[in-house]
């Protein structure tokens, strides 16, 4: 599969858009886009996982595995590539 | 008086003595949904199928003074819009009902206290479909600790119904919850967009939830780094995998050891009330039709039941542990190259106790090709009642060679576990095509387990199991035994000798003459086996065997056997007793030198071989059957299984007759 995107950025880290596989374990972010089917996308608002929702990751391993709003949710790596988020710079919460 | 609502109206409770107010319960996975409706209804509550889908509802009956309550718990899903069957079934349920019936007053909306912001997402889309309702804020408990604390009077204002707390675990706030049910009214908050729902519900979280200062702290970052550190373990692509093995060998082995003694209990007790009764009724078609046929169907039906609640019970504590969701991220890696999910590992593995506990697991399976996958390979899988038939014939293919014998006992496990994966494959790319959803699942918090819901699951699952697949189970024993014990012949001629033999001997050598009873009584069933409908029809089906080298004995033990596998040692030594020369022979012997009717071995290298390989991949269990057509949904999945499964059996059986024969064995 092609990398998506992946903007090395110079104005700072909440330009740069990565894959949710990309992403480093701690950094929080910000969800910017699936791109998966429709209903995928259903169905990872309802749990949590919608457009901006603050994230960050927990795991990779056999699945990457996200925390968001203290619910962690594990996804196939398939899927965690298909989903990009921006890194936020204050290193809040995910709430 | 009534309360206006969507589509009917609220009995209330001048009238709740005849019409309980009927509540559907909805909720999010993982909101203890499940354990509130346990703690409100206890043990008033049965399972019904949902119309038209394999997925099971509950329904349950709670009470305050004489004010009585409807229960209906839905399956937990995200989302009332999603194209997923919990979702359908939660929408069509509010909507119409069952099926048009039932159709819920109010709805029980169970909303995560853990997590309020995301619940109320949920809470708005239920609430717009204009039902009167209640909202149930659960695990409030684990929330306090947490320091969470609700302003419940400001949110049930800004929702437009009454909201409660309440910890379906510990029952705080089960009493008033309901009490409150007596009252639900309707929202007035409009339908609207996920994104509007999702800026609504934050800025609801926002003015009604506070967070007490520094009780987040210490508290909440220690139970992420109790987390964060049992994840690193058990989600690790090779710990975590050690682990599993370790987790399910223990649990089945749990199983084996602990359901033993019941089963064997179940048994004996049976075996016991069927003499009892044979001597009590006179002897004849009433008594015979009472001790072996509805008894021993009885029994039959029964004997599954230690297995079953055990596995449920057992897999309701690991699911409540949190880590069955862990287990099912472990599993799908080495599943998903065969088009199974990771879930599908429990009822896989638990096949190999017994198939029909695992077929019913498998409703933990979310996708429904998945599912129906899964249930149609399990029957592959080595289960503990064809240990008996392994033990047999491998006995007889491997005389005094035990390690070799250890060897096959392993081939018998590892070529059902493979016939399983390469079945799996073949469906999901023909008969069950479709994409599998790649695995996205929420990983509950780690909790100690609740004994009070693993035991409501597992009576719970016990009771349907003989309510549905036990009467089914029985009916067809019935029929079985009523083929195998019609028409009533003549006894053999051989027999009527020995019994005169025996009245001349009984004077002078009582010994004598009870060792010819024994062998007369031995005859008369082989005869009268031979003679009745299942014997018949076993003379009439041996040319479909007779590639594989079997004679019409081991057709009626192939037909005999497809109630229960085991069955085929017992109609073997019963067709293999009575004559002569075969009286004093050990048990096992006696069915080992059979002989044809043109006095060949029945038993050669090659037959055997052929039998073991016929008996690993076969069908030959016809309560499996019917526990596949009502999880599966229908008798055709049940039909393809057992043509599927016998196709594939005979013809292995015939390649390895054949193969055998071609390296010079008889």
């Amino acid at each position: 599969m092609p990398r998506i995107v992946a903007h090395p950025s110079d104005t700072g880290p909440s330009d740069t858009i990565l894959t949710l596989s990309e992403l480093a374990v701690g950094v929080p972010a910000t969800l910017h886009r699936a791109l998966l089917p429709d209903n995928d996308v259903a169905y990872l608002a309802a749990l949590g996982l919608y457009q901006e929702c603050r994230l960050c990751v927990r795991r990779h391993g056999c699945a990457c595995i996200v925390e968001v709003d203290s619910v962690r949710v594990a996804m196939a790596g398939a899927v965690a590539r298909r989903i990009l988020v921006k890194p936020v710079a204050d290193g809040g919460g995910t709430g | 008086m009534s309360t206006a609502i969507a589509g009917g109206s609220v009995p209330t409770a001048e009238s709740s003595l005849s019409t309980p107010i009927r509540y559907a319960l909805l909720g999010h996975p993982n909101t203890g949904r499940t354990t509130l409706f346990n703690r409100l209804c206890g043990l008033r509550t049965r399972t019904a199928n949902y119309p038209g889908t394999t997925s099971s509802i509950r329904l349950g009956v709670c009470s305050v003074g004489d004010q009585r309550f409807s229960l209906v718990d839905l399956p937990g899903t995200y989302a009332l819009d999603l194209e997923q069957p919990e979702s359908r079934i939660c929408r069509g349920y509010i909507e119409n009902g069952r099926a048009g019936r039932d159709k819920p007053d109010a709805v029980l909306i169970v909303a995560d206290g853990c997590n309020i912001g995301r619940s109320l997402v949920f809470v708005r889309e239920v609430l717009a479909t204009g039902r009167p309702a209640v909202v149930a804020l659960n695990k409030t408990d684990i929330a306090k600790r947490r320091g969470i604390v609700v302003d419940v009077g400001k949110l049930s204002r800004v929702l437009g119904c009454p909201v409660v707390e309440v910890s379906g675990r510990t029952g705080e706030g089960a009493d008033r919850l309901v009490e409150t049910l007596s009252s639900p009214r309707p929202s007035s908050l409009p339908p609207a967009s996920r994104s509007e729902m999702i800026a609504w519900a934050r800025q609801t979280a926002d003015t009604c939830v506070h967070e007490a200062a520094g009780a987040l702290g210490d508290g909440a970052a220690r139970g992420e780094g109790v987390t964060d550190r049992l994840d690193a373990v058990l989600t690790h692509p090779i710990g975590g995998v050690v682990v599993f093995c370790g987790v399910m060998t223990g649990l089945f082995m749990t199983i084996f050891s602990l359901a033993a003694l019941p089963m064997d209990l179940i048994q004996w007790v049976f075996g016991h009330v069927g003499g009892w009764v044979a001597a009590v009724l006179p002897a004849g078609a009433i008594q015979d039709l009472v001790a072996n046929g509805l008894i021993a169907g009885i029994a039959g039906t029964l004997v599954f039941l230690p297995q079953i609640c055990l596995l449920f019970f057992l897999i309701s504590l690991l699911e409540d542990s949190g880590y069955l969701a862990r287990a099912a991220l472990v599993a799908d890696r080495l599943l998903r190259r065969f088009g199974l999910p990771g879930h599908a590992f429990v009822p896989l593995l638990s096949a190999h106790a017994c198939a029909i506990p695992a077929m019913m697991s498998a409703r933990l399976i979310p996708d429904p090709r998945d599912r129906l996958a899964t249930i149609l390979v399990a029957p592959f899988m080595s289960c503990s009642a064809r240990l008996p038939v392994y033990v047999l014939l491998i006995g007889f293919l491997f005389v005094g060679r035990p390690v070799a014998a250890g060897l096959a006992f392993a081939g018998c496990y590892a070529l059902g576990a493979a016939a399983a994966v390469f079945t799996a494959l073949l469906v999901r790319r023909t008969i069950v095509r479709g994409r599998s959803a790649a695995m996205v699942i929420e990983l509950p918090r780690y909790q100690v387990p609740s004994l009070r819901t693993a035991a409501m699951v597992t009576i719970d699952r016990g009771l349907d199991f003989v309510r549905t697949a036990g009467t089914v189970i029985v009916a067809i024993c019935v029929v079985l035994w009523w083929l195998g014990a019609y028409p009533i012949t003549d006894p053999p001629q051989q027999a009527v000798e020995w019994r005169a033999e025996a009245v001349a001997v009984v004077a002078v050598d009582p010994q004598r003459a009870l060792e010819l009873e024994s062998r007369a009584d031995v005859a008369e069933s082989r005869e009268a086996l031979s003679q009745s409908f299942m014997g018949r029809i076993g003379h009439f089906v041996q040319p479909v065997f007779e590639p594989l080298g079997y004679d019409w004995r081991l057709s009626i033990g192939i037909l005999t056997s497809f109630a229960a596998r085991e069955v085929f040692v017992s109609t073997m030594l019963v067709i293999s007793s009575g004559a002569k020369d075969t009286a004093d022979t050990p048990l096992l012997d006696r069915i080992r030198t059979m002989r044809r009717d043109d006095g060949t071995p029945v038993f050669t290298t090659s037959s055997a071989a052929g039998l073991l390989v016929f008996y690993v991949l076969a069908m030959q269990c016809l309560p499996t059957l019917v526990v596949t057509r009502r999880e599966a949904g229908g008798w055709r999945w049940a039909a393809l299984q057992l043509v599927y499964m016998s196709g594939l059996a005979y013809v292995a059986a015939l390649a390895t007759r054949v193969g055998v024969q071609a390296m010079g064995f008889a």
